[in-house]
């Protein structure tokens, strides 16, 4: 019989005391697998949401923080808006040249308007006079070109589309009972990753992702989070009302204008399940979320379709550029989109240029990070914003651009680290009472144990064997019950899954380990590899693996007392 | 088999004095030798044969066991001579409780160098009467039963010298011959050397070697005189 075996006997002879004890033990290490885990799957999926896709917030001047707690994880406070030259200036060039033909169009009818209004008046004051009529229509011509001049070349004026990969826009402000809805164009199921590492692209679980425009729903197509709507209990084809304002505000109200929901996603296991997404078009054209414009311009209620140039665009030759979008003219549909003129966004989310000569560093893709980052922050994007109606005192009234990863990083450093560690050594501490558990368990029952081991001792057993017996006891009881507290504790995480994932977006499932740590490189043993540039990184091994070394030390820690008092027993005393 | 030379022990007293308990000039049992050793309680019976088993070290004087002196081996050496060659019944039997029957015998062996054979555990049960109770804990065994379960573990390891103290002390007088003729009739069969400290003489009076621990202790011998 090995040593194992008598160990595990002398734990079955006492079974409650031992169960007691394990339970102990599992306890706490339950609340360090939980903890580890649950901090582990969260960082993870904080920072892979911040890396993912985009390295660039332009949001408006204030908290970088508020920004990015905003766009990234769609929580805090809604921000201030910024202009939309900022989303036009890195966008592509196709999709600002597009929208600057519909914003000439948009001006061009609003002219035509207040002229056939002004020429109305004047055909009723002053009727026989041909010679007003004519000078009142060769104003409006004069008016009509100069709004084609000074919008002619604009298709390269300001853009900073070189530096940007892609641009996507984002409007927060409307929820949808307490989630948030999220304004953006398709773009954003299309660039938007989940994973860096695999380029995985968000899916649908039933649906598609919304259109531009579409010839049933028009501008109103809305996608929406998992979470949205498996606890809202929406389904593809239902539609939506966003609520706009804060819910919990007095000022909030129900949009008249309904989205008919078109596709919901898979899971992301990221803040995207607890987000309804909106077509922006759409979005634009809820009332009350027109950009107050100076009274120069709005002087009406913006043209609808029946007052813009039938053929759209097309009318205007000087701003006639390749149809870049497949989508029906617009202005032939109804409504018209918003001119951009009228138009705020929350946030751009910026994937910065890389260089193909510098690829493989990554420094071009940080380099073009930094231009857009100080384009913004400093002032040099407003001098090229000349060209629009934007004009800020200075750049920083208007806009920042924000580094997601900075601020995520430095978020965890501040804040969830620390509770982290304050967690991990709460639970720690817990393990250490625990352990303290199995000590007091095996001296109380010393006595008794004085005698058998004096027994074995007789037939043969050395001082040395006793000493191992007691301190496998140990080590097995602590193991028992980290082998129970570990699945105990991923049960606890299974269980509380649900609820973590509808409170933070971040799902926690049985299976879910706390991450990898660099055990090799921290080490030190990158010596061994020079030439390699990331050494042993890659060999990593999850921090809940080193439970089991850690409570194998602290059985034994607390296994030495009693072992040392089985070595001494004096056999021919405990005998008789 | 065993030789003890000039073995004496004493212990100091709380108050200084020093205790004699043992004076033994010279003892002597042969290979497959069976003796009776008697003698009243308190006159060093315990602890001749715990000097005997290296579980305590004599004052002075040597013990050979099979031409080895034990006495001058370090206390992991005479462990291993214990479980090596020597068996050991105890009056009170001293099962382990966590242990079945089979497991108890087992454990008779498992310190002895090479000797773990599960099958001579199993037919040392059979041939002290307890083959339908291997799996049962000494709890749920009788006095008799739990006895028998103790020689057998004392011959697990196939001992040179099986040391017997009392060891129907504490069993009812049916079961009593029992254990007498099943220590007696193996050692015999398997030349095992045997020393039985008894009481009773009845028991004393079935072996041809009986010694008296008062002429073998000088230090009885003097108290007595």
């Amino acid at each position: 019989m090995n040593s194992f075996k008598i160990a595990w006997r002398s734990i079955q002879h006492r079974g409650l005391g031992s169960l007691l004890t394990i339970l102990s033990m599992a306890l706490g290490v339950m609340l360090v697998v939980a903890v580890l885990t649950i901090h582990g799957v969260v960082s993870q999926s904080f920072k892979s949401n911040s890396t993912l896709a985009y390295d660039v917030i332009i949001g408006s001047y204030g908290s970088r923080m508020q920004v990015t707690m905003n766009t990234v994880f769609y929580l805090s406070s809604p921000v201030e808006t910024i202009p939309y030259e900022y989303y036009l200036a890195f966008c592509d060039e196709d999709r600002r040249s597009s929208q600057l033909r519909h914003s000439v169009a948009w001006q061009t009818a609003l002219v035509r308007q207040q002229s056939s209004d002004a020429l109305d008046e004047l055909a009723i004051s002053a009727l026989p006079g041909g010679g007003m009529m004519h000078l009142a229509l060769a104003t409006l011509d004069h008016e009509k070109r100069r709004i084609e001049e000074q919008r002619i070349g604009l298709n390269s004026a300001g853009s900073k589309s070189y530096l940007a990969q892609f641009a996507i826009p984002v409007n927060l402000g409307d929820y949808l009972g307490t989630f948030r809805v999220v304004g953006t164009t398709p773009g954003f199921f299309e660039h938007i990753e989940l994973d860096i590492d695999t380029h995985r692209k968000m899916t649908f679980s039933s649906g598609r992702p919304f259109r531009e425009f579409d010839e049933t729903n028009q501008y109103f197509e809305a996608v929406l989070g998992s979470i949205v709507a498996r606890e809202l209990g929406y389904k593809v084809g239902d539609e939506i009302f966003p609520i706009h304002g804060d819910p919990n505000s007095s000022g909030a109200h129900t949009h008249e204008q309904g989205f008919r929901i078109v596709g919901i996603l898979d899971s992301t296991g990221a803040p995207h399940d607890r987000a309804a997404f909106v077509n922006l078009e759409g979005f634009y054209l809820l009332d009350g979320h027109v950009k107050p414009m100076d009274e120069r311009r709005m002087t009406d209620p913006f043209p609808v379709a029946e007052d813009m140039p039938e053929g759209g665009t097309a009318d205007f030759p000087g701003t006639e550029v390749e149809k870049a979008d497949d989508r029906p003219s617009p202005v032939l549909q109804a409504p018209a989109p918003l001119p951009i003129e009228l138009r705020e966004v929350t946030a751009v989310l910026v994937r910065s240029a890389e260089s193909e000569e510098e690829e493989e560093d990554g420094f071009q893709a940080i380099g073009s990070a930094y231009v857009i980052q100080s384009d913004v922050d400093e002032g040099v994007l407003k001098g090229e914003l000349e060209w629009s109606d934007y004009r800020p005192l200075r750049a920083q009234d208007a806009a920042q651009a924000v580094n997601p990863i900075m601020e995520v990083t430095s978020l965890f450093e501040n804040l969830v680290n620390p509770i982290r560690w304050v967690l991990l050594v709460l639970t720690i501490m817990i393990c250490v009472v625990s352990a303290i558990s199995i000590l007091v368990g095996i001296y109380s029952s010393m006595s008794q144990r004085r005698y058998e081991i004096a027994v074995i001792r007789a037939l043969g057993a050395s001082r040395g064997k006793v000493l191992m017996i007691t301190l496998l006891e140990s080590v097995m009881l602590a193991l028992l019950g980290g082998m129970l507290g570990w699945v105990a504790g991923h049960v606890l995480n299974a269980a509380a899954g649900p609820l973590i994932e509808s409170r933070t977006g971040v799902s926690i499932g049985f299976f879910d380990f706390a991450p990898g740590f660099p055990v090799l490189s921290w080490l030190g043993f990158d010596g061994l590899f020079p030439s390699g540039g990331n050494g042993l990184q890659w060999f990593r091994v999850s921090t809940e693996l080193f439970l089991i070394p850690g409570l194998i030390l602290l059985a034994i820690l607390v296994g030495v007392y009693p072992a040392i008092s089985a070595y001494r027993t004096d056999v021919a005393k405990s005998l008789s | 088999m065993l030789l003890l030379t000039d073995i004496t022990k004493t212990y100091r007293q709380p108050n200084g004095e020093i205790l004699p308990i043992l004076d033994v000039p010279r003892y002597e049992v042969d290979a497959g030798e069976q003796v009776a050793l008697v003698g009243d309680s308190g006159c060093g019976k315990t602890t001749l044969l715990h000097i005997i088993a290296g579980i305590t070290q004599p004052t002075s004087g040597q013990v050979f066991l099979d031409g080895v002196e034990a006495s001058r081996c370090g206390e992991a050496a005479r462990d291993r001579i214990r479980a090596d060659k020597l068996g050991y019944v105890f009056q009170t039997f001293n099962l382990l409780p966590a242990f079945s029957a089979l497991e108890n015998v087992l454990l008779g062996m498992t310190f002895a160098r090479g000797k773990r054979d599960r099958a001579r555990a199993q037919s040392l049960l059979e041939r002290v009467g307890l083959q339908h109770r291997t799996t049962h804990k000494p709890a749920a065994m009788s006095v008799g039963e739990q006895q028998r379960v103790a020689v057998a573990r004392a011959l697990a390891n196939r001992p040179g010298l099986l040391l017997a103290d009392e060891p129907t002390a504490n069993v009812d007088p049916r079961n009593q011959q029992q254990i007498v003729d099943l220590i007696r009739t193996t050692c015999r069969e398997e030349n095992i050397a045997l020393i039985m400290v008894t009481h009773s003489q009845h028991v004393a009076g079935q072996f041809a070697r009986v010694d008296r621990l008062a002429d073998i202790n000088r230090v009885v011998a003097e108290a007595l005189a």
